[in-house]
């Protein structure tokens, strides 16, 4: 396990490079995120272990950032005072391209992985923008009416994009759709929603609405996603049947879910992070001989759901778990997660997984 | 919290059915206004709309209609006015310069009252603590400044010119609380009545009155005297007493006898008297009870000071009968009955009755006053904070594992919430230094250098909120309120003609913070008439004949 000291700034979010194995980028805060300055680290890891080989500094805090897919040097962040900002790692100090028009804290960034020009960003404003890091405006806003806490494009077009929002709905948009009354909603799936009762088994039971912190789209079963948040459950959803509510329901984590991240090389493996200040390892039970080996009428806990079960996990964080994120590169099960202990750990997963 | 949060719904969705054209990028109220801030202070004022076109119209030349500017008065002051003083029509271009002052007044008017109204309540219980009566006179003062102004120019077109400000405007603004000085060594905690410049006032009022009526009135004595309520009404009320007059009848008519007993000029008590008795047979007196609560005091204030015998026994039997009807209306035990007289107070104090102990230091003190102000309004937002960081502890406070005990977020949650940290500007501020540093010695600088950005501290207030979630709700909380106490508005309860033969006719609100002074203070022993428990005697103080008990 490498570790990296994020000295006087706690992490909100880290990423790997798309291009690169060995560069991630970590966006952190100073005081928590309460108050204060940010700044968007890039780390290298070297045979001398993890060093900063670059770091910008922010007015504000920075809770969120993403490589861009376009070009190896640039990437997004989003800023605490509503901002979104490009970085280009050549150039010193100054982001090469700011954009200014979420009224709100900026939650998220992520790039359009297909499409490549676009990225979209969320904020606590209840918008969604997409934006072209050429064009000075943001090129549309769909409005959530929610808390926007996670907002992404599927790995698998480019113009079909999600988001979770305190309002425990998870949405999808269609861009390709006509501009009408919906704004490119296509989907409004109600994230509470307890999956159906089954023959032969109790009703599962009812939870109330609570807000959700995060989603991520599965990088092979491409109508599958992921949701997770303060109820605690991590779940999957698939969104060719939106009414039926969750396909895989995954209990463990003691307190609020921020980050949830599949894998880029297992279909059914996803990672968490956690304020519970653990990081662990899921599947979702939909690999043949990966999910637990019980009866589905003798489940042992009544949440879950789908044959998932938890498979290890990280505790090394000392204080709350914001981010992990896998490496696209090398073997698999290599992952990099931060937290507000200021410290960035690169661990391999497979160690944990039993 | 996530609605409070959230920017409002768009409105222009219902709009967006009519179009299947991409407006995406126009209907997007955040698109172009790059600054949220700078769109806000940016935007015209309410009714600049309406304005703009009346002062197009006034300059063409046109009359305005006369409605539109006496929207501003109260209801009673709209009325045309009575015959007599018809006799000086007003001169055209007299009523041009009202209109004109009327299109940049009049939307003033409720924008000054309402943060008075607002504010009043919390702010004033913000201040109790430290107890500073010169950090309150400022803005009540500037505020009737402005309406004694405003009165005095708007009515002194219909009554004479000069009366007003001779007298009212007076009694309002900085010459009443300048004649006031002499008294103010007595700071006493509660406002006090001004009794100098109240008769001062008034005796005012009085020669002004005299004067003026004594050559083309005298003929009309009767008919003066028929009129002379309404013409106080319609001449010597500024907006805030108008409004006591309308909101308070009783507290209104309580005051003026009051003013009447004063000045001696008890005939005219009657009325107000009248009043107060017919509100008080038709309950409406006692509908609220710190109003009536209020009266009383008055009330007993009249009877105890030397005045007309009739008025003194009239008194002393109102307040008999607003006791008889209070505590048959309120039955011990039964519900807490608010008794909450500081709005009142500020009601009274805004339409001048009363003045704040220390006038003269208000020249002096506005400038360290308004930086107080700007510190106290983080210091507002710290505590916010503070109660958030409490509850977050709350949430995880059954969790005893190592890393939470030793969690570094949370030991700053607990100074957060232990006020021993707090947020300044863009900075965690451990709060002893920074008191030490903001004593008013060095303040200074620190004032000037930059203002605290209040927006911060509220995000921040936000972001700790968010933290709230690492932990859901145990279940759907809605919060239970106390119920109000249940008065029967439409039937008159009747009234229980011994039921002051127990009470303490001084009462307060009845205690229910402890078994032991609720017990103390409803025991009088002095009577065993009514005594259903021989043995012990510890059902003394029960009325047996009271109404809620048969």
């Amino acid at each position: 396990m490498l570790e990296f000291r994020t000295q006087g700034f706690n992490g909100y979010s880290v990423k790997y490079s798309p291009f690169f194995d060995s560069r991630i980028a970590v966006a952190s805060a100073a005081n928590f995120g309460l108050v204060g300055n940010g700044r968007l680290y890039v780390l290298g890891l070297t045979a001398n272990g993890v060093v900063a080989e670059k770091w910008f500094d922010t007015q504000d805090s920075l809770f969120d950032t993403t490589w861009s897919e376009a070009h190896e040097n640039q990437l997004l962040t989003a800023g605490g005072d509503g901002s979104v900002k490009l970085f280009d790692i050549t150039l010193d100090q100054f982001p090469v391209q700011s954009w200014q028009e979420h009224a709100r804290e900026v939650f998220a960034v992520h790039w359009n992985l297909v499409g490549k020009d676009t990225f979209l960003s969320s904020s606590w404003d209840g918008t969604v923008k997409i934006w072209n890091p050429n064009a000075p405006a943001s090129i549309a806003t769909l409005p959530t009416h929610t808390c926007t806490y996670s907002a992404a494009f599927s790995p698998h077009s480019p113009s079909i994009l999600s988001c979770v929002g305190s309002d425990s709905h998870l949405r999808i948009f269609d861009l390709r759709t006509p501009a009408s009354a919906s704004n490119h909603l296509t989907l409004n799936i109600p994230i509470h929603t307890p999956p159906k009762p089954r023959m032969g088994a109790a009703a599962p039971p009812g939870i109330a609405p609570t807000e959700a912190l995060t989603h991520d789209w599965n990088k092979y079963r491409d109508t599958v996603v992921a949701t997770a948040g303060v109820d605690r459950l991590v779940r999957t959803f698939d969104i060719r049947a939106p009414q039926a509510g969750p396909i895989a329901v995954l209990p463990g984590h003691e307190y609020a879910v921020r980050r949830v991240s599949w894998s880029p090389h297992l279909s059914d493996i996803l990672l968490s992070a956690s304020y519970d200040m653990t990081c662990r390892v899921w599947t979702d039970g939909s690999a043949m001989g990966a999910g637990s080996m019980k009866q589905d009428n003798m489940l042992e806990d009544p949440m879950v759901l789908g044959g998932g079960r938890e498979m290890g996990r990280m505790g090394r964080h000392t204080e709350f778990a914001t981010g992990v994120d896998w490496c696209l590169f090398g073997a698999e099960g290599w992952c990099a997660s931060t937290g507000w202990d200021e410290r960035v750990l690169v661990w391999d997963a497979r160690a944990l997984m039993q | 919290m996530a609605d409070a949060l959230c920017g409002p719904s768009n409105a222009l969705q219902n709009f967006q059915k009519h179009t299947s054209v991409d407006r995406t990028l126009q209907q997007d109220r955040l698109v172009g206004r790059h600054s949220p801030l700078q769109g806000f202070r940016s935007s015209p004022g309410p009714n600049a709309g309406a304005l703009d076109h009346e002062f197009e119209v006034f300059q063409a030349g046109h009359a305005l209609s006369p409605q539109p500017q006496f929207q501003h008065l109260p209801p009673h002051l709209a009325r045309p006015p009575p015959p007599q003083f018809a006799q000086a029509p007003p001169a055209p271009d007299w009523a041009s310069d009202f209109q004109r002052l009327n299109i940049s007044h009049a939307p003033q008017v409720p924008q000054q009252r309402i943060p008075v109204q607002n504010t009043a309540s919390s702010w004033h219980q913000d201040f109790m603590g430290q107890r500073g009566p010169a950090v309150q006179a400022p803005s009540f003062q500037q505020q009737q400044n402005s309406f004694g102004g405003m009165a005095g120019y708007g009515m002194s077109g219909f009554s004479r010119p000069g009366f007003q400000q001779g007298s009212f405007g007076m009694m309002n603004g900085s010459p009443m609380s300048e004649a006031a000085q002499g008294k103010q060594t007595a700071q006493e905690s509660a406002p006090q009545f001004d009794e100098a410049a109240f008769e001062k006032a008034f005796a005012d009022v009085q020669q002004a009155e005299e004067q003026a009526h004594a050559e083309s009135l005298r003929q009309e004595e009767a008919l003066k005297e028929e009129t002379i309520q309404d013409e106080q009404v319609l001449e010597s009320e500024d907006p805030a007493l108008a409004r006591i007059r309308e909101q308070r009848p009783a507290v209104y008519a309580a005051l003026k006898l009051r003013s009447t007993v004063d000045l001696n000029t008890a005939s005219k008590a009657a009325p107000y008297l009248d009043a107060l008795e017919s509100m008080e047979t038709h309950h409406e007196l006692t509908k609220d009870a710190s109003e009536a609560k209020w009266v009383v005091d008055t009330l007993r204030q009249i009877a105890n000071r030397e005045a007309p015998q009739d008025i003194k026994s009239r008194s002393e039997r109102l307040i008999r009968a607003i006791n008889e009807r209070l505590m048959s209306t309120y039955p011990l035990l039964s519900a807490p009955i608010p008794i909450n007289q500081d709005s009142i107070w500020e009601e009274l104090e805004a339409a001048g009755y009363t003045r704040t102990p220390v006038p003269e230091q208000v020249l002096q003190q506005q400038q360290p006053e308004q930086k107080q102000d700007e510190q106290h309004q983080p210091r507002h937002d710290d505590d916010e904070m503070a109660q958030t960081a409490g509850r977050l502890l709350e949430r995880v406070s059954d969790n005893t594992s190592e890393k939470f005990q030793n969690s570094q977020f949370f030991s700053l949650m607990r100074r957060l919430r232990d006020h021993e940290v707090r947020v300044e500007g863009d900075k965690m501020v451990e709060v002893s230094s920074a008191q030490s540093t903001s004593s008013p010695s060095t303040s200074v600088p620190q004032h000037t250098q930059a203002p605290p950005q209040s927006g911060d501290t509220a995000s921040a207030t936000a972001s700790i909120e968010h933290l709230n979630d690492i932990y859901p709700p145990a279940g759907m909380d809605w919060g239970w309120s106390d119920p109000a106490p249940s008065v029967p508005a439409t039937s008159i309860p009747p009234v229980d003609p011994n039921i002051l033969d127990h009470a303490d006719t001084e009462f307060t609100a009845p205690v229910y913070s402890g078994e032991e002074q609720e017990y103390a203070a409803l025991s009088r022993q002095s009577s065993h008439e009514y005594v259903t428990d021989e043995v012990s005697g510890q059902y003394s103080y029960y009325n047996v004949n009271a109404a809620y008990h048969r």
